[in-house]
C-alpha cells in the first residue's frame, strides 16, 4: 500500500524514537502493563462492579493481538487479507476437536495445536494467494476465508456443522471469570510482545522494506515471494491462537467465527487505531468493541451504519487511524530551530482542541444513544437552573464547551510558561468532567476515550522536540514567538 | 508564576465543581423482577421477533397493572440482539446475567444459537426459557434442568403435517428444506412419521437449498421432471416467499400438491397477498382470527392491543411472547422466589391454561404440550391475504416424542458423545 | 448435514437436460444484468464497486414502493417504474461518485473498496430504517404471471418476455455504445489511458460520472427487473454482490464479453449443481472463483494483469 505524506515523515522519527527507547525498556513496560492489568479483576470485584467488565476485557486482549497480527500482514508488510478470520476459525476447530474427540487430550497441547494449525493453513492457503497482489490478493484470501467457513457449516459429522462445536472440556482451573481473565492476559501479553520483536527485528524491516517497494526488495536480492509468506504463516499462527481463547472462552466453535464480517471488523479495528503503528490495532480492537457493547445494546439496528460511516469518516479524515494522528506532525527538519519549536507548539494546541471538542461530542453522542430521554433535560430528576445533574446531555456538553473555549486559551498559556502545576492541569483538564459524565452514560465507551487521552498526552511528552520546546532557556523566544 | 499557577488551579476546580455531576443513589422501593430478553432483532429473523417482544410487553403490562408479582414487584425486561449468532447470544446471556443482573433469560429464534445459549445457561445455573426455537435437541439430547421451552418444537410441526397427510392418497415425497438443522430435523420428523401412519409412501427425492436462497428456479424443475403427488418443506421466511412466487410462476401448484410448514403465518401471507396459490397444506401454531374456545374475551382483547401497540396482526410468534410471559408469571407466583432452580423445578410438570388453550410443561424434558394445526389456503374477501380453512388441531401429546422415545434419544446420544 | 442424499435423478433424457439447461440461461441473464454494471465501473474507472448491490437492492425496493403505494391505482404501475427506477437510481449513482468516489480515485483501489464497503453498511441499515426489516414482495405484471412454452417446456412468462429481452437488450447496448458510438470510443480510450484523454481537452470527471450512472442504471435496472422473481429483503445487497463478484472475476475484470461468458458458466454451473452436488453447491462457487483468480486472475476474458509483486 502507498503510504501518504504525513506518515512518511512520521516514520522514520517513530522508528527512531522506538530503537532509541531500546528493547530492555519494551520488555519492563510490558511487564509493568502486566502487573497492572493482571489485578483488574480483583479491583473490579472488591468495588462490587459487574463481573461482565472482566469478560469484555477478556474478549478486548484476545481481539487486540489477533489485530496486531493481522497488522503485521497489513500494515508492516502491505497485505490486505479479507480473510483473516478464517484462522481464528481454523485455531478454534483445531483446538475444539482435538480437546472434544480425544478424551483426556491435554489442554496445553490443544492450545499449542492452535497456532500450528493456523500456520499450517497459513502455508497452504498462503502459497496461493501471496502469487497475485493488491485487489485479487485480497479477494482470494476472501474466497479461502469463505471456503473456510462452508467447510465448517457443511462438515456437518466432523465439525458439527452450523450447530457448531459444543462443550469442549476445558481444565477447571481457567472456569471461572478472573482466571481465564488472567490467563488470557498473560497470553496475549506474551504474544504481543513476541510480535514486537517480530516488528522489530531484521525480518520485521525486511517486510516494511517489501511493502514499501517489492522491486526495489527484489532487485536488493530479497526473496519478496517467501518472506510475504513467513509474514502470511507468521499472521496465521498468531490468529490461530486467538481462535482457540476465543474457543475456550465460550467452550464452543462455530462456522461463523471464520466469516468475512470477523474479517472486516479486525480490519476495521486496524485502520480505526492506526494501520501504520504497532499499538494502533490494540486501541482499535479496545474501542470498537466498547463501541459495539455499548451501541448495540439500544440500537441493534443502526451498528452496521455505524460502523460504515466511522469506516468512511476513517478512510477520509485519519488515515492514519487514531495512534497515527496522535503520532502524526507536520514538522519539517529543514526550519530553523525557532520556528520549529513555534510549530510543535502550534501543533501540540492544535491537537488539544481537537482531542477536547471530539471527546466532547463523542460521549455527547454516546450518552444520547444510550439514555435518548435524556438528551436536553434529565429523565429522572426534576428540572432546575441550578442543579447541574438535572440538566441534560446536550446542555451539559454545551456548557462543557464552553467552559473550555474559555479556559483551555489560559491553560495553554501556562503551559507554555513551564508552570509544572499547570502543565499538569492542562493534561489532566478535560478528563474529569467528562469522565463524570461518561461514567452516568457509558463506562465503557467512556473510559477507552480517557484511557485515549493518556496515551496522547504521554505520547506528545515522550517526543524530544516536544520536551525541547518547553525546555526554560527559550522561553523568551516562545512568548514572541508563540501564539495560541 | 506561582500566583498564575494558583489562580489557574482555582480556575480549573470551580469549573469542576460547575460540570461534575455527583452520582446519586436512587432508591428503588422494590426490585423489579428482571427477565432478560434475547431475540434476533436484527437481519432476516427480525420480522418475526420484533413482533415476540411487544407480546411479551403486553404482558408484562398487564401483569404490572394487576399489582405485579411476589409481593408488587413489577417485571422489567431487558432486551438484547443476538444477530443469530451463536458467539454472540453467548456474550449477551452473560452480559444480561453479570452486567444488567437478570434473574433468567427467555428467547431466541434460532435453534443452533438456542443449543449454544442452553450450555451457557447451565453452566452459570441460570434459567433459560426458550420461547421460539424449535429443535427438539435442545430439551431431548441436551436437556438439563435449567432449560424449559413453552413453545411447540420441530417434532410437532413435522408430525402434525404427516398425520393431515397420512389422510391424503398421496404416495410419492419429493422434500425440499434449507440446508440446516431445523430444515433437516423438520422433514425426517416428518418422514419417520408419516411412514407410521400410512402405507406406501415413498420418497423420490430431497433438495437442500442454503438457508437464504434466493433462486429456487434449478429445484422447482428439478422437482417438477420428478413429478411428485407432494412436496413437502421446511422452507420458511424470505426463502419461502421466493420459493413459491417461483413455483407459481412454472404452474408448480396445480402440477403437484404442497405441504408447508412455513406458509399458514401472517410472515408469509401478507407480504404475499393475492400472489399466495390457494390449497396449500400449511401447519401453523396460531391464526389470529382462530376460534379458541373459553378464551374468546382474552383473545379478542390480546389481539386489539397487539394490533394497536406493533401495527399489525400477531403471528404465532406474536402469541407465544405473550404466553410465555403469563405462564412465568404464573410459575413464579407459585414458587415464591426468582431462583432458576427453583423455577425450573415449578415450571416442570405444571400446567397452564393459555390463551392458547391448555398445555403442560413435561417433567421429563420441560416441554410444553401446546396443540398444533394444520389448514388449507383460500381467498377470503374479508382480508387482503389469504386464510386458512378445514383447520385440523393435533393436541401436544399426540405429536411429541413419548417418554420412551426421548429416553432413547438421550442414551443413544450419550453412546455418541462417549 | 453432509450425509443425506444427493437428489436421486438416475439418468438425463433430453428434455430434462434442456428444462436445466434453460433454467441455467434465465439465470445467467439475471446475473448478467447485475454483473454487467459492476464490470463495466471497474473496467473504466478501475474501482471495484461494493456497493453496486445496494443500488440494486435501492432499485428493487423503490419497485415495491412505487407499484404497492405510489402508484396502485395504474395497472401499468410495472412498466412505468421500469422506466422511472433505473433513471432514479443513476441519480442516486451520480451523488455516490461526486460525493464520495471522486476524492479518492486516486489514492490505493483498496481504499476505494473499504470505501464502498463503508457505503454498503451504511445503505443497508437505511434501508432496514425507510422500509423495515420485513421481507416484501412485488408481484409480476399481470399478463405475466403464468408459463410459456419453449420447445414444449413450461417456463415462467415473465423470465421468457421480460428478462431476456431486457438483459439481451443491455447487452447489445453496451457493445453498441462502446464499440459503435463516438462517445464509447473516448470511453474505452479512457479505461486505456485517462491522462492522455485528459490531454487530449476530454472532460474525464464528466466522463467518469457518465460511466458510473450507466453502471448504476444497469444496476437499478436489474434491481427492477429481478424484483418480481423473488422476496426483497435488506441483506439482498450482500448476497447479489457475491454472485456479481464471481461472475465478474470468472470472465474477467474489465472485459464486457467476459461478463457475458462468466454469466453463462455461473447460470448453469448454480442449474446444474443444485442437481449433482446440491451441499457444496456454494463452496463449488467460492472454490471455482479461487481457481480463478489463481490460475487466470484476469479471467478467461480480461486483459492480462501485470504479475509480480
Amino acid at each position: 500500500m502507498k503510504t501518504s505524506q504525513t506518515t512518511l515523515t512520521a516514520q522514520p522519527q517513530v522508528a527512531a524514537a522506538q530503537q532509541a527507547a531500546g528493547h530492555d525498556k519494551v520488555v519492563w513496560i510490558f511487564l509493568l502493563v502486566g502487573l497492572l492489568l493482571f489485578w483488574v479483576p480483583e479491583i473490579i470485584m472488591a468495588r462490587g462492579w459487574a463481573d461482565f467488565w472482566i469478560i469484555f476485557l477478556t474478549g478486548a486482549f484476545i481481539w487486540s493481538m489477533f489485530a496486531v497480527a493481522f497488522n503485521l500482514l497489513m500494515g508492516y508488510t502491505g497485505l490486505v487479507s479479507f480473510g483473516q478470520a478464517a484462522y481464528l476459525g481454523i485455531g478454534g476447530y483445531t483446538a475444539g476437536l482435538l480437546l472434544k474427540k480425544i478424551a483426556g487430550f491435554p489442554f496445553a497441547l490443544g492450545l499449542i495445536a492452535a497456532p500450528v494449525g493456523g500456520a499450517l493453513a497459513a502455508l497452504v492457503i498462503g502459497w496461493f494467494c501471496i502469487r497475485r497482489t493488491h485487489i485479487y490478493f485480497a479477494m482470494l484470501t476472501l474466497a479461502f476465508g469463505q471456503i473456510v467457513y462452508f467447510t465448517a457449516f457443511k462438515w456437518y459429522d466432523f465439525t458439527g456443522g452450523d450447530n457448531g462445536l459444543i462443550g469442549v472440556p476445558v481444565p477447571d482451573w481457567i472456569q471461572a471469570f478472573s482466571s481465564y481473565y488472567k490467563f488470557v492476559l498473560v497470553i496475549c501479553l506474551v504474544g504481543i510482545y513476541l510480535l514486537w520483536r517480530i516488528v522489530n527485528s531484521p525480518f520485521g524491516k525486511t517486510l516494511t522494506a517489501i511493502r514499501e517497494n517489492p522491486e526495489r526488495a527484489d532487485f536488493v536480492g530479497i526473496d519478496v515471494r517467501r518472506y510475504q509468506l513467513y509474514a502470511f504463516m507468521l499472521a496465521g499462527a498468531f490468529s490461530g491462537l486467538a481462535g482457540a481463547l476465543i474457543m475456550v472462552n465460550d467452550r464452543s466453535v462455530y462456522p461463523d467465527l471464520a466469516f468475512w464480517t470477523q474479517s472486516t471488523q479486525v480490519l476495521l479495528m486496524t485502520l480505526l487505531g492506526g494501520v501504520y503503528t504497532f499499538f494502533g490495532p490494540i486501541v482499535g480492537a479496545f474501542l470498537l468493541l466498547a463501541m459495539d457493547a455499548d451501541i448495540t445494546q439500544n440500537y441493534p439496528d443502526i451498528w452496521q451504519l455505524f460502523l460504515g460511516a466511522v469506516l468512511i469518516l476513517i478512510l477520509y479524515g485519519l488515515p492514519g487511524g487514531i495512534i497515527g494522528f496522535i503520532q502524526e506532525h507536520k514538522v519539517a527538519s529543514t526550519d530553523e530551530y525557532a520556528t520549529r519549536m513555534r510549530k510543535v507548539v502550534n501543533e501540540f494546541a492544535r491537537k488539544f482542541w481537537y482531542f477536547f471538542y471530539a471527546l466532547l461530542f463523542f460521549t455527547a453522542f454516546f450518552s444520547i444513544l444510550q439514555a435518548p430521554d435524556s438528551w436536553w433535560t434529565s429523565a429522572e430528576w426534576e428540572f432546575s437552573w441550578g442543579e447541574i445533574f438535572t440538566w441534560g446531555i446536550v446542555p451539559r456538553t454545551l456548557a462543557q464547551g464552553v467552559i473550555g473555549l474559555l479556559i483551555i486559551p489560559l491553560l495553554l498559556r501556562g503551559f507554555k510558561a513551564f508552570s509544572p502545576l499547570a502543565r499538569f492541569l492542562v493534561l489532566l483538564f478535560p478528563i474529569f468532567p467528562l469522565a463524570l459524565h461518561i461514567y452516568l452514560h457509558t463506562p465503557l465507551s467512556g473510559i477507552m476515550i480517557a484511557a485515549l487521552w493518556a496515551v496522547f498526552v504521554y505520547t506528545n511528552l515522550l517526543r524530544a522536540d516536544f520536551r525541547q520546546a518547553f525546555r526554560r532557556p527559550y522561553r523568551t523566544d516562545l512568548r514572541v514567538a508563540a501564539s495560541v | 508564576m506561582r500566583r498564575r499557577a494558583w489562580l489557574q488551579c482555582v480556575m480549573i476546580v470551580t469549573v469542576l465543581a460547575l460540570v461534575t455531576t455527583p452520582v446519586l443513589a436512587a432508591e428503588k422501593k422494590q426490585q423489579p423482577i428482571k427477565i432478560g430478553l434475547l431475540y434476533s432483532l436484527s437481519g432476516l429473523a427480525a420480522v418475526y421477533t420484533q413482533g415476540t417482544v411487544i407480546g411479551h410487553e403486553i404482558a408484562a403490562e398487564e401483569i404490572n397493572a394487576k399489582g405485579g408479582l411476589l409481593g408488587g414487584r413489577k417485571i422489567e425486561f431487558v432486551t438484547r440482539d443476538d444477530k443469530l449468532k451463536p458467539g454472540i447470544a453467548v456474550n449477551e446471556f452473560r452480559r444480561m446475567v453479570t452486567l444488567d443482573k437478570v434473574d433468567f433469560v427467555m428467547g431466541i429464534i434460532s435453534s443452533g444459537v438456542a443449543l449454544a445459549v442452553s450450555q451457557v445457561a447451565k453452566e452459570m445455573q441460570v434459567l433459560f426459557v426458550d420461547t421460539i426455537a424449535q429443535t427438539s435437541a435442545l430439551t431431548e439430547e441436551q436437556g438439563h434442568a435449567y432449560v424449559v421451552r413453552t413453545n411447540t418444537n420441530s417434532t410437532i410441526i413435522g408430525r402434525t403435517a404427516a398425520l393431515a397427510a397420512a389422510k391424503q392418497p398421496w404416495k410419492t415425497y419429493y422434500f425440499i428444506g434449507p440446508d440446516y438443522e431445523w430444515g433437516h430435523v423438520v422433514n425426517s420428523d416428518f418422514w419417520e412419521f408419516l411412514q407410521r401412519k400410512q402405507e406406501g409412501v415413498e420418497k423420490i427425492g430431497e433438495l437442500w437449498p442454503k438457508l437464504g436462497e434466493r433462486d429456487f428456479s434449478s429445484h422447482i424443475t428439478a422437482m417438477l421432471n420428478a413429478n411428485p403427488d407432494a412436496v413437502f418443506s421446511s422452507l420458511w421466511g424470505g426463502d419461502l416467499i421466493a420459493f413459491i412466487k417461483q413455483a407459481k410462476a412454472y404452474g408448480f401448484f396445480e402440477k403437484t400438491h404442497f405441504v408447508s410448514t412455513g406458509a399458514g403465518d401472517l410472515d408469509i401471507l401478507k407480504p404475499m397477498g393475492e400472489e399466495m396459490p390457494d390449497g396449500i397444506m400449511a401447519t401453523f401454531l396460531y391464526a389470529f382470527d382462530m376460534s379458541i374456545p373459553g378464551k374468546e374475551e382474552q383473545h379478542t382483547a390480546f389481539v386489539t392491543k397487539f394490533k394497536e401497540k406493533a401495527g399489525y396482526e400477531p403471528k404465532s410468534g406474536d402469541v407465544i411472547g405473550y404466553v410465555s410471559t403469563y405462564m412465568i408469571a404464573e410459575a413464579l407466583e407459585k414458587t415464591g422466589s426468582t431462583e432458576s432452580e427453583k423455577l425450573g423445578a415449578t415450571l416442570r410438570g405444571m400446567s397452564f391454561d393459555t390463551v392458547l388453550g391448555k398445555a403442560t410443561i413435561r417433567p421429563f424434558d420441560g416441554q410444553a404440550t401446546f396443540g398444533y394445526h394444520t389448514g388449507i389456503t383460500y381467498t377470503n374477501p374479508d382480508y387482503p391475504f389469504k386464510r386458512l380453512k378445514d383447520v385440523v388441531r393435533a393436541e401436544g401429546e399426540e405429536v411429541l416424542h413419548t417418554q420412551e422415545e426421548v429416553e432413547k434419544i438421550r442414551e443413544a446420544y450419550a453412546k455418541k458423545a462417549n | 448435514m453432509g450425509e443425506e442424499g444427493i437428489a436421486t435423478m438416475p439418468t438425463f433424457s433430453a428434455a430434462e437436460f434442456f428444462v436445466q439447461f434453460f433454467n441455467g440461461l434465465i439465470i445467467a441473464m439475471g446475473i448478467y444484468l447485475i454483473a454487467s454494471g459492476l464490470s463495466l465501473v471497474f473496467g473504466v474507472l478501475g474501482v471495484l464497486n461494493f456497493a453496486h448491490g445496494s443500488l440494486y437492492m435501492y432499485g428493487a425496493f423503490l419497485v415495491f414502493t412505487f407499484t404497492r403505494y405510489v402508484l396502485v391505482a395504474i395497472p401499468e404501475s410495472f412498466w412505468i417504474t421500469l422506466i422511472l427506477v433505473p433513471a432514479l437510481i443513476a441519480c442516486l449513482g451520480i451523488a455516490v461518485e461526486t460525493g464520495f468516489l471522486r476524492a479518492i480515485y486516486r489514492t490505493d483501489p483498496l481504499y476505494q473498496l473499504l470505501l464502498t464497503y463503508g457505503l454498503v453498511l451504511i445503505f443497508g441499515d437505511l434501508v432496514k430504517l425507510i422500509w423495515g426489516a420485513e421481507n416484501q414482495s412485488v408481484a409480476r405484471p399481470p399478463g405475466l404471471q403464468g408459463t410459456v412454452a419453449v420447445f414444449g417446456h413450461l417456463f415462467p412468462s415473465y423470465q421468457v418476455f421480460v428478462l431476456i429481452p431486457i438483459s439481451l437488450g443491455a447487452m447489445l447496448g453496451l457493445y453498441l455504445f462502446l464499440h459503435r458510438t463516438r462517445l464509447g470510443r473516448i470511453v474505452r480510450a479512457a479505461t486505456a489511458d485517462r491522462e492522455m484523454v485528459s490531454a487530449l481537452g476530454i472532460n474525464v470527471r464528466l466522463l467518469y460520472t457518465g460511466v458510473f450512472a450507466i453502471g448504476a442504471y444497469l444496476g437499478g435496472l436489474g434491481g427492477a427487473v429481478l424484483a418480481p422473481m423473488g422476496a426483497l429483503y435488506p441483506g439482498m445487497d450482500f448476497d447479489v454482490i457475491i454472485d456479481a463478484f464471481i461472475v465478474v472475476v470468472i470472465g474477467g475484470l474489465g472485459s464486457l464479453g467476459g461478463t457475458v461468458l462468466g454469466a453463462l458458466i455461473f447460470g448453469e454451473l448454480r442449474s446444474f449443481g443444485i442437481l449433482f452436488v446440491p451441499q457444496f453447491e456454494t463452496l463449488f462457487i467460492y472454490i471455482l472463483m479461487a481457481i480463478v483468480l489463481i490460475v487466470r486472475p484476469q479471467g478467461l476474458l480480461g486483459k492480462q494483469v501485470a504479475g509480480g509483486h
